[in-house]
Order: structure tokens, then C-alpha cells, then sequence
């Protein structure tokens, strides 16, 4: 395949050719994986700090395999949605993008604390740089407040690494995981896991520690909204299952209480903040954080139908919420506003988009029939079982999201048109509409197949929920 | 007894002399006598390297048990002359400008090294002053070598009498060492004070002292907070190759000296770690938050150094071979950020005034260099995969397993800090238009160095087993 490197276009070509061909690669995995087996699969090592006894060492499992199919699977998206809108620089934004792909699947494949941390890490700088140099007019502050708050919250963590690794002789995540539950007395369990706790916590991100999601989603370009809200505040949550339950499951279920709390504090204020947003990224990023909420929730209900509910959520989130910034994005290269005063009637003149987004929405507000439903159905079982004052609180945030989700929908889409420009703009073009179809698509397919996805984690989740009893 | 264990620091101070005597008699009478001063000193530097590998594999200890060589210092020697090879190398645009003096340059250059070379393989206290004096004087001259500089003289000035105090402060401890001791022999003192007969003769308290004021010394001239007063007007004020060269070559072969010495005099340190770890931190401090307002680049590099050798003070603080090979290993990374990242200033055309917001847009008009800027600074920041995080990796984790964790965590706090003076060099790359572009000269020597040593700083990753398992033997 011969690509012109000379223009902009030849750039996006290459890079949707590589990230595609990820895609069709992690598909592959879909059908060699193989689901009876709990332990880890595909795993590779190769000697890396021979004298510290550190390897490189990666493997999946259900959860990861998906984790990584939704990477592979969004990475294109972004490319193909950037294609009109992100005219300079072209050659470093496809490079950013390929970059930040490589190290999120890296991470999540990662069976090496050491190498978790090396990759968690690594992908601060091609975000840094695709918030500050394609972001909005505020974008220095935005990349400046994402970068800082997620490298104070991980260097408490790398602590916490470096401690385990002295302790214990090893940063091997397999031989951890069966190893360390019962290896350091509670209290030390609980330093433990608040150091982990402060990395995931200001990632997925949980209350209070939430303040710089906003900022960073509003200022990034769509695309970088797109992969933010779609993978990287899923790597918190995967910390929370792939580390802080089996390594310091006492010190988890300790936790759980206060867990709860910031969960639900999320998911009511978010859910309230939201209503108030007149920025529609900005209304997205906060649904995010009360959707983050329920995942959180799920995962320390420590119940099977909490942590599947938790994983689907997440899947689900990733497809929904990437789809919402995209479809922001949309009407962004048309109208050049994200003010939800300025806009209205959009409807009217772009029906198959209108019809795209309903989709989106309802499948934030959690209507059965969508994945949104799923995973939050799910979660609040799991809860319900754990806590029932919780989830009678965390039930309200659905009401809430129905909420500001539609009242947003009337807004954007329904009403009359204020708007002069409103009358001139196109439909979705061919990029979008396929790009936005295929969301749209897994998104009523996870909903009425759920078994799709759920079958690939039941066994590594229901190894989870035998490690703690409520 | 044999020289040949000694050989390196002669052939590089004698091929000093000799270019200098060249100067005398062929200086006037040849035009392009600059540029074969500087193959002559490149070749000069080869021929020594040669002789430092000579003695990697055995170790030998001449004029009465005053002067040792083993492969650890061999090791030094190595490091400090290939980066003075690499200073030589991207100074020609400098010694095209100086022609005039362009010998007496490159022979200062190369007897502050012979200096150095000496400080490491000192063992006695006599020889590790010679060697620091020799060292500290062909800087004070570096220092002031732009005569037409108001702050170069300034430079040159404050730094002599700063440096004649450090001196002086050495001196009086080293005779303290001796009046209550009667010997100022590395391993005489050793015999004497050894931990394993700490009973029979436990330190005195004036010996004590005297280790002390040898170690501030020795802080002065690593510049360690709170001894670092010079260090940002120097920096400034000396050319952007005499920076480069004390950022590199004088503060390896400083530290490695304290490191050897650290490691060479075996006695109870007891108590001693305090102080290292509390000119760590104060490093720490006064690199990560006297950083954030300069405004002049030069500056601000100079309070990142501080930083810096606030971790390897640190490193220092929890005495053992794991924590010293640790040390190495940063000061290696550090060394080789810095000849990227000093090395650019070279590349400046109005380098006396050269502000941070000047960078602004830089990928614009230099997409290359500020790519490779970038690099660097990542690196230095601590983000991995780079080879400044693993450099910082190694330090943390060797104080923690020896029981230092609030300080661990202490440090990478401030490191955090740090990084975002780190990002705003990068921010003013590459989200800023270009304002008034800056002017670079167009010397490809120096951009190669540049490039390669961002290359290194990426790449280090995959080189990290042999680098360290190397290090750990020549401990």
C-alpha cells in the first residue's frame, strides 16, 4: 500500500491503516481466547531488570481482552472523526494517537506492576500534547491540570510499588495476586491501598478528585475527549479490580463503606451538576463522572452481578460517552458552538444524526434494550445485595440522568431553531454516519446480547467475588 | 613502581601543555591555527581513553598508598573524558569564535579534567586537594573567559572567592583530620577507624568534624543546597560551553570523588546520614521551587541541577553499594541529559539573554530540536519510559530498603513539582506561536549530539540490565 506522506490525508490514511489493522488483530484474539480458562492467556516474558527481578511480562484476560477490543475499536473512530477537523499538524496528531493506542493496550495487557506503572504513565505525554496543542482556547490550563493531578496521584502509587517489590521480591501481577491478600498485616494492607486508591481514584475519576475532567474534556479536541472518556478513565477502574481487590482484599472490604459514600456522592452531584451545564462537553464529562460512579459501586459491592454490572458499565460508558463526544464534535465542525443556548432544531436538518443520537442518549439514561441498562442494572443488583441504602441513593441517579439527558436532547436537537447558521448545515457525511452507525450498533447489540461481552469475564469476575464475602 | 596506573592524567595534562606550547609557536604564523588546536585536543582526548581502558581490569595503588586506580575509577575516567570529547566536539562554533584564545580554551579544558581525573583516583587527602585545586582554578578561569562579558567577569569573580572559602573550608577540616588522627591516608584512616574495632578507637569528635567540613566542601562544589549561591550566576554568566562542560564533566568527576571517598573510607558514619539527608532536601527544595520563576533559561537550568543533585545526595544519605551504583547511575543519566540539554544553548546565537519565553513556538521553526528538546525534558521531569524516570527509579527504591520512606516520598513530591516547570518548556514549544524566533547557529555537530542524546534518553530502556549489572561490578 503506497500512502502519499506528503499531504495531510496521506497522515490519516496511514494511520487509520495501522489502527485498523490492531483492530482486526484484537478481533483475532476474540476468537483464540479462549473463555473456560481463568488464568491468563497469550502471556509473554522476556528477563528485563535481570539483578531487581523485574520482567516484562504480558498476558490477558476476559477482562483485559475487552478492554483492549474497545481501544483498538475507538482509536479509528477518533482518526476517521478527525479527518475535517484537525487540519494542522496532521503528521504529530496521528502519531499522538497511535502512541497513546499502543501504550493504553500495553497497560492493559501489562502483567508487571512495574510495566503497569511505565505505560499508565507514558501515555500523560502524548495526551498532554493533544490536549495543548489541537484543545480550545483554554487548552494550557486543561493539559497543565490534567497532567499534574494524574502524576501526583501516581507517584504515591509507584511508592506503593517499589514497597511491594522490596517486601516481597517481585512485581509479578500473577504470583501477587495469589500471593499478597494475606502477606501484610491491615494496617499496612490499608497504606497500601489508599497509595493505590489516590493513582485509580484521580483516573477514573472519583469524587472529590474529579475537578480536572471537565476542564481537560472541554478543552481537548474531539478526538481527545473521544479516547479520554472512552479508555483512559477506564484504566482507574481496571486498577481497582486488576490490583487493589486481590492484593489487599481485607483492606478493600474495609474501604468498601467509604467507597460507597464517594459513589454516590458522585453519581447525585454529578447528576445535579450536569443539569446546570449550559457546555455540552462540559454536561457530557460530568454525566461521565456519575457514570464512572456506578462502576466504582460495582466493583466494591464485591458481588458477581456488582462486578460484571461494573465491567459492563465500563464497556458500555466507553462506547455511549465516546459516541456523545463525538456527536459534540459533529455539531461543533458545523456550528462552531457547544453553547446548548445557541443550538436548536438541529432535527430538522440532520435527521439520520438526530436519530443516532437518541440512540446515544437513551443508552446514557440506561434504557432496557441499550448497554447503558445493562450495566447499570446490573452494578445496582450487586449494591442492593451489599448496601440498600446505597442503591436506593444510586437508583435516584438514574432518574436524575434521565434527566439532564433528555432535557439536553430537547435542547440540542428538538425546540425551535435560534440559530441562523442551523439552516445551512449538511448531514452526517460518510466517515461520520459509518463511524457513528457502529457505535450505535454494539450499543443495541450489548443490550440485547449481553451475553456477548459477559461471557468473556464471568470467570475472572466471579474469582473476584469469591475473594471477599460481604 | 609503575606509572602506568597514572598514565591517563599525564597524557591529558602533558597534550595540554603541548598545545599550548604549539600556540606560542605556530599561534601567530598559522590562520586556521584554531582548528587544528582542536583536532590536536580531540586526539589527544582519544589517546587517553585509550590508556583508561588499559587499566580497567586490575588495580593498582602507587606513590604510597596515594593514588589508586581500580576499574571503578577507570570507569570515571572514561565517562568524564568521552563527555569531554563531546564538549570539545560541539565547541568548534566557540573556538572559531575565540580564535584568539582558542588554545589556552581547550588546554583549560582539558587540565580541569586531568584535575578531576586526579580528585577520583585520590587516595589521600593531600592528593584529593591537589586534584580539587587543580580542578577548581582551570574553572575559575573557564569561568571568566568571555573578558568582554561584564557578567562572565562577574562569574569568574564570584565563583573564585566562593570557591578560595570551599577551599579553605577543606583545608581546615582535612588539618583537623590530621592534628587528631596524625594521618590524612584514606586507608590508614580506615585501619583506624574501621566499624569492626569502633570500640577500641571510636572517632573523636574533632575528626568527626573535620569529615564534616570536607563533606561541605565537597557539597560546595556539587553545588548542593544550601552551598548552591553560585551556581545560577555562574551558569549564567559563562559562556553556554563552559556551562556545558561544568554541568557535565565537573560535576561527574565531583561527585563521583565524593562518592569514592564515601565509599573508600570505611569507618562509623554514624549519624553522618543526616546531613546528607538534609542538604538533600533542601536540594530538593530550593531546585524545584527556585526554578519556577526564573525567567532566564540558563538560570533555570542551573536550579534544575541543584534539584537534581539533591536525589543524588540523597542516594548518597543510605551509604551501601546498591545506593552508590544507584548514584552512578543517575549522575550517568543526568550527565547525558545534560550535554543534550546544555548542548542546545550552544546553539543560540544571542545566548547572553537568553529568556525561557524565547522557546515559544520553537516546533515551528525547529521542529527537529524541539522534538528532541522535549525528550529531554520529559526525561529530566521523570516520566517513564524515559531514562531519567529509571535513573530516579533506582535512587528511590535503594533509600527505601534502607528504611528512608519518608524521604522517598518526599523527593517525588518535589519532583512532581519540578515537572511543571519541565512542561512549560515544552508548552512554550509547542502550544505558543512563535514570537520573535530564535536565532540558532547551524552547526550539525551540535545538533547530532543533541538528537543522539535524546535518542539515548529513549532507548535507555531496553539497555538498563547491562548498564546497571556493569556498574554493580565496578563497585
Amino acid at each position: 500500500m503506497v500512502v502519499n506522506l506528503k499531504n495531510s490525508r496521506g497522515y490519516y490514511i496511514y494511520g487509520l491503516f495501522i489502527s485498523l489493522l490492531n483492530l482486526v488483530l484484537s478481533c483475532k484474539l476474540l476468537f483464540l481466547f479462549d473463555k473456560k480458562i481463568a488464568d491468563f492467556q497469550f502471556t509473554e516474558i522476556f528477563s528485563f531488570i535481570s539483578n531487581h527481578d523485574i520482567k516484562y511480562f504480558v498476558g490477558i484476560d476476559g477482562i483485559s481482552l475487552l478492554m483492549i477490543v474497545l481501544t483498538a475499536f475507538l482509536t479509528p473512530i477518533c482518526l476517521a472523526l478527525s479527518i475535517n477537523s484537525i487540519q494542522k499538524r496532521v503528521k504529530e496528531f496521528v502519531i499522538a494517537f497511535l502512541l497513546i493506542e499502543g501504550l493504553v493496550i500495553g497497560a492493559f495487557c501489562a502483567l508487571d506492576l512495574l510495566f503497569f506503572y511505565i505505560f499508565f504513565e507514558a501515555m500523560l505525554i502524548p495526551m498532554f500534547l493533544v490536549i495543548g496543542i489541537w484543545g480550545g482556547e483554554n487548552r494550557i490550563y486543561a493539559a497543565y491540570k490534567f497532567f499534574l493531578y494524574t502524576l501526583f496521584g501516581s507517584v504515591l502509587f509507584l511508592i506503593a510499588i517499589i514497597l511491594i517489590y522490596i517486601y516481597t521480591g517481585t512485581t509479578d501481577i500473577v504470583s501477587l495476586s495469589k500471593g499478597l491478600k494475606n502477606f501484610f498485616p491491615l494496617p499496612y494492607q490499608k497504606w497500601f491501598f489508599l497509595a493505590f486508591f489516590a493513582s485509580f481514584a484521580v483516573k477514573v475519576p472519583m469524587f472529590p478528585f474529579h475537578t480536572w475532567l471537565p476542564d481537560a474534556h472541554v478543552q481537548a479536541p474531539t478526538a481527545g475527549s473521544v479516547i479520554l472518556a472512552g479508555i483512559l478513565i477506564k484504566l482507574g477502574a481496571y486498577g481497582f479490580l486488576r490490583f487493589s481487590l486481590p492484593f489487599f482484599p481485607a483492606a478493600s472490604q474495609y474501604f468498601a463503606n467509604f467507597i460507597f459514600v464517594l459513589s454516590v456522592i458522585a453519581i447525585i452531584y454529578a447528576s445535579l451538576v450536569a443539569l446546570m451545564q449550559e457546555d455540552m462537553k462540559k454536561m457530557i464529562a460530568y454525566s461521565s463522572v456519575a457514570h464512572m460512579g456506578f462502576v466504582t459501586m460495582g466493583i466494591f459491592s464485591f458481588t458477581r452481578q456488582g462486578i460484571d454490572g461494573a465491567i459492563m458499565q465500563m464497556i458500555s460508558h466507553g462506547i455511549v460517552s465516546a459516541a456523545l463526544f463525538a456527536c459534540v464534535g459533529v455539531i461543533y465542525d458545523r456550528l462552531h458552538t457547544k453553547q446548548i443556548k445557541d443550538l436548536g432544531g438541529i432535527a430538522n436538518k440532520m435527521p439520520n444524526f438526530a436519530m443516532l443520537a437518541m440512540i446515544f442518549t437513551l443508552a446514557s439514561v440506561g434504557l432496557p434494550g441499550t448497554s447503558g441498562f445493562v450495566g447499570e442494572f446490573l452494578s445496582i443488583v450487586g449494591t442492593f445485595k451489599a448496601n440498600k441504602i446505597v442503591a436506593i441513593l444510586a437508583t435516584s441517579g438514574v432518574v436524575l440522568g434521565a434527566c439532564y439527558m433528555l432535557w439536553l436532547y430537547k435542547r440540542v436537537w428538538f425546540s425551535e431553531i435560534h440559530n441562523q447558521h442551523i439552516g445551512h448545515i449538511s448531514d452526517l457525511g460518510k466517515t461520520e454516519l459509518i463511524s457513528l452507525g457502529l457505535m450505535a450498533l454494539f450499543v443495541i447489540l450489548l443490550g440485547i446480547l449481553p451475553n456477548l461481552a459477559l461471557s468473556f469475564f464471568e470467570l475472572p469476575s466471579a474469582q473476584l467475588a469469591n475473594l471477599i464475602k460481604p | 613502581m609503575s606509572f602506568i596506573a597514572i598514565i591517563p592524567e599525564i597524557t591529558l595534562f602533558s597534550g595540554a601543555l603541548f598545545i599550548l606550547m604549539c600556540d606560542v609557536f605556530f599561534g601567530k604564523k598559522l590562520k586556521e591555527f584554531f582548528y587544528i588546536s582542536h583536532l590536536l585536543s580531540l586526539l589527544i582526548c582519544a589517546i587517553t581513553l585509550v590508556f583508561i581502558t588499559q587499566n580497567f581490569v586490575k588495580t593498582e595503588v602507587i606513590f604510597n598508598q596515594m593514588f589508586v586506580s581500580n576499574a571503578l575509577t577507570s570507569f570515571a575516567k572514561a565517562v568524564a573524558v568521552l563527555l569531554l570529547t563531546i564538549v570539545i566536539l560541539i565547541s568548534l562554533g566557540f573556538v572559531y569564535k575565540i580564535q584568539k584564545i582558542s588554545a589556552e580554551f581547550l588546554a583549560l579544558l582539558m587540565i580541569a579534567t586531568s584535575g578531576g581525573m586526579i580528585l577520583i583516583s585520590a587516595n589521600d587527602f593531600l592528593v584529593f586537594y591537589l586534584g580539587l585545586e587543580l580542578q577548581a582554578l582551570s574553572l575559575y578561569l573557564l569561568a571568566a573567559l568571555n573578558r568582554t562579558s561584564e557578567k562572565s567577569s562577574e562569574a569568574g569573580m564570584k565563583y573564585f572567592i566562593l570557591g578560595c572559602l570551599a577551599s579553605g573550608i577543606l583545608l581546615f577540616g582535612i588539618s583537623m583530620i590530621y592534628g587528631f588522627s596524625g594521618t590524612v591516608n584514606f586507608k590508614a584512616l580506615t585501619d583506624l577507624y574501621h566499624p569492626e574495632n569502633a570500640e577500641a578507637n571510636a572517632i573523636p569528635v574533632a575528626v568527626m568534624f573535620g569529615f564534616i567540613l570536607v563533606i561541605t566542601a565537597m557539597f560546595f562544589k556539587i553545588s548542593a543546597a544550601p552551598f548552591h549561591m553560585w551556581t545560577p550566576d555562574v551558569y549564567e554568566g559563562s559562556a553556554a560551553i563552559v556551562t556545558t562542560f561544568f554541568a557535565t564533566v565537573a560535576k561527574f568527576t565531583a561527585v563521583l570523588a565524593l562518592l569514592r571517598l564515601l565509599s573508600t573510607l570505611v569507618i562509623g558514619w554514624n549519624g553522618i546520614e543526616k546531613v546528607f539527608i538534609l542538604v538533600a532536601m533542601l536540594s530538593l527544595a530550593v531546585g524545584s521551587f527556585g526554578a519556577i520563576f526564573q525567567k532566564n533559561f540558563k538560570r533555570l537550568l542551573a536550579y534544575s541541577s541543584i534539584g537534581h543533585i539533591g536525589f543524588v545526595v540523597l542516594g548518597m544519605a543510605s551509604f551501601g553499594p546498591e545506593s552508590f551504583a544507584a548514584c552512578i547511575f543517575y549522575m550517568l543519566v543526568y550527565a547525558l541529559i545534560s550535554i543534550g540539554s546544555f548542548g542546545f544553548l550552544t546553539l543560540v546565537k544571542d545566548e547572553e539573554n537568553l529568556s525561557v519565553s524565547s522557546l515559544s513556538g520553537l516546533a515551528k521553526t525547529n521542529p527537529t530540536m524541539a522534538f528532541a528538546l522535549s525528550v529531554l525534558m520529559f526525561s529530566t521531569a521523570g516520566i517513564p519510559p524515559l531514562a531519567g524516570f529509571f535513573s530516579k527509579f533506582y535512587i528511590i527504591t535503594a533509600i527505601i530498603k534502607n528504611g528512608l520512606l519518608i524521604y522517598a516520598i518526599i523527593a517525588i513530591l518535589f519532583s512532581v513539582i519540578s515537572a511543571f516547570y519541565y512542561l512549560r518548556i515544552v508548552k512554550l514549544m509547542y502550544f505558543d506561536e512563535p514570537q520573535n524566533p530564535l536565532q540558532l547557529e547551524d552547526f550539525s555537530n551540535v545538533k547530532l549530539v543533541i538528537l543522539i542524546s535524546a535518542l539515548i534518553n529513549l532507548i535507555l530502556i531496553f539497555f538498563l540490565n547491562p548498564l546497571m549489572n556493569s556498574i554493580t561490578n565496578f563497585l
